[in-house]
């Protein structure tokens, strides 16, 4: 009861001083209820139209259908203000973890022909990423200047990879390789 | 250098197959450990629905619709993670049918000056043979493409050039797109691992030949 109790049916309570609710005035209460849910009709003009969709109007209940959003105009991919370009890149693998920090061997990823050894601050890694931090983790490390809606900063950021995890096909199938690999190894 | 003008620099991956764009959403991606739980969260979020699905994260822009899938950054340290990210979807969704893969490298410059601006025009397409029917003609787009591959490949690498629209530092914006572009699925059933295998190998290559090809092309303008 409580669930139906709204309020007209309060208004009937306290106009009338008492509890008069016959089964008429349920009746009427609900047939209004549904007369109200029959005249609402779609408009979904204001429904993202700020993304560039736009759906058809449908003005007429008996007309409700969900129209495809045409997208137009095409995908603008430079909408947002934001881009780092011009970054320094390495890919590191930790080698140790000490109580602050970690050492890792770095590859410069866009000159690579040697590596080096960095230590970093545990407090670099972003606490969503600790998890993923264990001696041979891979993460990627860039220094650069970064254009945030028109503000340039400097910015050194540390990403840990996310892989899909090896499954024991995975780990077969490169045993496999490396089975032939071996196998054609001509040694002198 | 032409890459001393690089303003600005989008990565997109854009994948021809058969999607259910529906899966890929960020909850998901997020569920299987792709990207942070809180990257999911903040998600901008445009529409999710069975033919299309489109959203952001601070990094990526993602759009799938049931024959296309596109993944791209302009953020250059997030170019490595783009690229783990597309070949672990379909390293789990490895079933997926898929016709090609595009890895399109847009950049925009700007150029120093006026001089070297009309030069790009003038360089790659002398404007002198237009002088007879033009008072002063400008080059306002020219493509240029390879195809087939010269590799081992099967598809084109085809190049964009055309002045820059967008509000750069300098006025004198040229933007170069370069679409390294192969065709998959000669194996019938494990196009997705054939995409993942090429993209992994080819990923390198991808990189050094958009920097070769904006170089090569400036050489010619400022030698």
């Amino acid at each position: 009861m409580e669930t139906i109790l709204d309020k007209s049916w309060l208004n009937a309570l306290n106009t009338n001083g008492s509890a008069k609710i016959d089964n008429d005035f349920i009746y009427n209460s609900l047939q209004s209820r549904v007369d109200k849910q029959k005249n609402i009709f779609i408009d979904n003009s204001d429904i993202i139209t700020s993304q560039e969709f736009s759906f058809n109007k449908v003005s007429e209940p008996q007309n409700q259908s969900f129209f495809l959003p045409a997208i137009s105009p095409p995908y603008l991919i430079l909408e947002s203000k934001s881009y780092f370009t011009g970054a320094q890149k390495w890919i590191g693998h930790v080698t140790t973890i000490n109580e602050h920090t970690f050492n890792a061997q770095l590859n410069d990823l866009n000159d690579p022909t040697t590596y080096e050894i960095g230590e970093f601050d545990l407090n670099e890694v972003p606490p969503e990423d600790m998890e993923l931090l264990s001696v041979g983790a891979a993460f990627y490390w860039s220094v650069g200047k970064a254009n945030m809606n028109g503000q340039v900063e400097k910015k050194s950021l540390i990403r840990f990879q996310r892989m899909k995890p090896w499954s024991a096909t995975d780990y077969d199938d490169a045993l496999d390789k490396a089975d032939t690999l071996f196998k054609e190894l001509n040694w002198d | 250098m032409l890459k001393n003008y690089l303003q600005i620099y989008n990565l997109s991956i854009v994948i021809i197959g058969d999607f259910n764009p529906v899966i890929i959403q960020p909850f998901w991606l997020a569920h299987k450990k792709l990207i942070r739980e809180q990257e999911a969260q903040t998600a901008n979020v445009e529409i999710i629905h069975q033919e299309v699905v489109r959203y952001s994260l601070d990094w990526l822009n993602v759009e799938i619709t049931k024959d296309k899938f596109t993944l791209s950054s302009k953020q250059e340290p997030f170019f490595e993670p783009l690229k783990d990210l597309v070949i672990s979807i379909f390293s789990i969704l490895s079933e997926t049918p898929l016709r090609a893969i595009g890895l399109n490298h847009l950049k925009y410059f700007s150029i120093p000056d006026k001089t070297r601006h009309y030069q790009f025009g003038n360089v790659l397409a002398p404007l002198s043979n237009f002088k007879d029917s033009f008072e002063d003609p400008r080059l306002l787009n020219l493509e240029i493409i390879e195809q087939p591959r010269k590799d081992i490949f099967n598809g084109s690498i085809r190049t964009r050039i055309y002045p820059s629209d967008l509000k750069l530092q300098l006025p004198f914006g040229v933007a170069i797109d370069v679409n390294d572009h192969y065709d998959i699925g000669s194996e019938k059933n494990s196009s997705a691992n054939e995409m993942v295998n090429l993209l992994t190998n080819q990923w390198d290559f991808s990189l050094k030949k958009s920097e070769e090809i904006v170089e090569n092309i400036w050489s010619k303008i400022n030698p």
